[in-house]
């Protein structure tokens, strides 16, 4: 299908990734009815040292995806396609190989920090055992190694909330903390799954901040989902943008939200408040809703919602494909890529 | 609507129930939402923007203060005369799965307020409950489906119409898109817009989101720890904010590459036991001795511009 050119482009830009995510497809088995199609064969790559943004909102697979990298599926899921990182493949890893992947070089954060955080454990201690399942040390060192992975992350008075328990402190804190058991490891990837969904927006920004002080200082590779195009805007390097379980654009950060390709990254940007025009009172509205994971919509998922959509939108759904003049910039989109982009 | 100097404190209780302590959730709260006019009211967790919106809409009995609402004082009004009041004063609440009853069909949550004002009778109830869904963008076929059925943008439709069936001049609307997909946010966002013009509404839009609330509101409030740090007109308050913690706000998530991030220290702190002063002072970047030993009075600095700082439009964004 793919040019033999595009091929050894490929192939190469493999190889210098950290991650790569080569026709991830998962279903969810349910008791009652048909499999859901969560991701249906995304690829993508993450580069060392990149922070990348995975954009979609509920039901996308964006969450999905993420948990597959780490293989945190529930045991209904069923996954094919390949998992490389560094070369290695994350698929076929016994549980042994698993644990210290996970616990040494790709971690993830949540959206509620709160419910990843034992409750009945000093914080302290919590940060000790995540730099103990990584190196050995004395209680000591790794006491000392712990305050000062707080005191790195912002969080005052380090000395006493080492020895404090969770429910003592703020949700913004307690995502400092999970952020601080994650470095504690000193991952190659940190994952953070809408991490500042529950925050406000001062200490949003602050988390905000604090991601990407990390990126620049220890080259930490991250992926960072997240329904908010204005975060990415911020934060990230480049962009992917998830439309019901399939990757429909992606592109360097200011490419993809400056000049979107498909209609949904058009008008996802026309509906959000921090993007339109300062004048205009109204927003750009997307007709429908996401659909739900159980809803098999044939074709472009998104041809119900949108207003290109013309026959074969219906019947065949669109790979992605490069943008004329712009092989980094993809987007699955039969009508914009013959046409010409949606005028915003 | 208006409020002056409106006060809400809870008493926090210690052992054998004794009064230890006010949370000062509101504290001297002045607004106004004139005559077809939305007034955003913008803040974080512990603001006091749901308390002060819920005491507007007499959800709680204000402390001090007074509401008054078509030139009515209604801060101590009895049930049966707030019975009168709740006609023409609704409000939209933030989560559209946990305030509609999971037992009732469509056409009985958006009837039943008529139902419990007997208005009309049941045949021209019915024709209401028509006209509303139509008047929210739903179908006619829609009334026979229950919540679970529902999109969330769907059933925040839902909760407007029934919050318009008693045709109220005035609704008070506390996050209602903040639980909603970015794509179905605008829909409602803009359906309210919609209902304004048609229906001569007047707003109170409770949010968090500068950015949103810049869109739908005429005037904004910005609060701050149980007080209003500034307010003015909205397009004016965005451009030129004057309180550094506006201009905080107005900087995050900002569309623009350039424009500068200002990234506040610490965290909100308690409103049990806010800092002296300046209750903002502990995390702006421009806070000086002064604003330690006395809390500065909310002044008009430029018509309709009242700010609550020593150093306004010293923190540019």
């Amino acid at each position: 299908m793919a040019s033999p050119e595009r091929t050894d482009r490929d192939l190469e830009a493999r190889s210098r990734a950290l991650l790569a995510v080569e026709d991830l497809d998962v279903r969810f088995r349910s008791a009652a009815g048909e499999p859901v199609h969560a991701v249906k064969g995304i690829s993508l790559e993450v580069g060392r040292g990149e922070v990348v943004g995975l954009v979609g909102e509920s039901g996308s697979g964006k969450s999905v995806t993420c948990m597959s990298i780490l293989r945190l599926l529930p045991a209904n899921a069923s996954i094919t396609g390949r998992i490389t990182f560094e070369g290695r493949d994350v698929v076929g890893m016994d549980a042994e190989d698993l644990r210290r992947f996970r616990a040494t070089q790709a971690r993830i954060i949540f959206q509620d920090p709160g419910s990843s955080l034992n409750p009945l454990m000093r914080v302290g201690n919590q940060i000790m055992e995540s730099i103990w399942t990584n190196r050995q040390a004395s209680a000591a060192d790794a006491k000392r190694d712990a305050i000062e992975m707080l005191e790195r992350v912002g969080i005052a008075e380090s000395r006493r909330r080492f020895s404090g328990y969770p429910h003592e402190m703020s949700g913004g804190m307690l995502q400092r903390v999970m952020i601080a058991m994650a470095l504690a490891a000193n991952p190659k990837l940190l994952i953070c799954d809408e991490p500042t969904t529950a925050l406000d927006v001062t200490t949003e920004a602050q988390i905000l901040e604090l991601i990407r002080d990390l990126n620049r200082d220890l080259k930490t590779s991250v992926i960072f989902t997240t329904h908010d195009l204005g975060l990415v805007r911020q934060l990230c390097d480049r962009v992917i943008v998830m439309y019901a379980g399939a990757i429909v654009e992606t592109a360097a950060t200011e490419a993809a939200l400056g000049e979107p390709w498909h209609p949904y990254t058009t008008m996802l940007l026309g509906a959000e408040p921090e993007s339109a025009p300062p004048e205009a009172r109204r927003l750009k509205v997307i007709a429908g809703s996401p659909p739900r994971p159980t809803d098999n919509i044939p074709g472009c998922a998104f041809h119900p919602r949108c207003p290109l959509a013309e026959q074969r939108c219906v019947e065949v759904t669109p790979p992605l494909m490069a943008v004329p003049d712009r092989p980094q910039h993809r987007a699955a989109c039969w009508v914009t890529l013959e046409k010409g982009r949606m005028g915003g | 609507m208006r409020t002056l100097g409106v006060s809400k404190f809870f008493p926090v209780r210690g052992r054998f129930g004794r009064t230890t302590a006010q949370v000062h959730a509101v504290d001297s709260v002045s607004l106004e939402v004139g005559h077809q006019e939305t007034l955003g009211l913008v803040g974080e967790s512990g603001s006091g923007k749901t308390t002060l919106g819920w005491t507007v809409a007499r959800l709680h009995e204000p402390t001090g203060g007074k509401v008054e609402f078509e030139g009515r004082d209604i801060s101590h009004l009895g049930r049966g005369a707030l019975k009168d009041v709740h006609r023409r004063l609704q409000m939209v609440f933030q989560n559209p799965w946990t305030s509609l009853d999971p037992q009732f069909s469509v056409g009985d949550t958006i009837g039943e307020p008529l139902a419990i004002h007997r208005v009309g009778s049941s045949r021209s109830r019915e024709q209401r409950v028509a006209e509303l869904l139509d008047l929210v963008g739903l179908r006619p076929a829609d009334r026979h489906r229950f919540p679970h059925e529902l999109s969330g943008g769907q059933r925040q439709r839902v909760g407007i119409a029934r919050a318009l069936a008693l045709e109220p001049s005035f609704l008070i609307a506390d996050e209602p898109t903040s639980s909603l997909d970015v794509s179905v946010q605008a829909q409602i966002v803009n359906l309210l817009q919609d209902l304004q013009e048609r229906l001569g509404l007047s707003f109170l839009f409770i949010t968090h989101n500068l950015h949103l609330v810049r869109r739908v509101s005429h005037r904004i409030a910005v609060m701050y720890l149980g007080r209003v740090v500034e307010s003015g007109p909205a397009r004016e308050l965005f451009e030129r904010p004057l309180h550094p913690y506006t201009a905080a706000l107005v900087a995050s998530k900002s569309a623009g590459y350039e424009s500068r991030r200002i990234v506040l220290k610490g965290e909100i702190p308690s409103p049990l036991n806010p800092p002296s002063g300046c209750h903002f002072r502990t995390r702006c970047p421009i806070a000086r001795e002064r604003c330690a030993r006395e809390y500065p009075p909310l002044v008009e600095v430029e018509p309709g511009r009242p700010v609550a700082c020593f150093y306004p439009g010293e923190v540019k964004t």
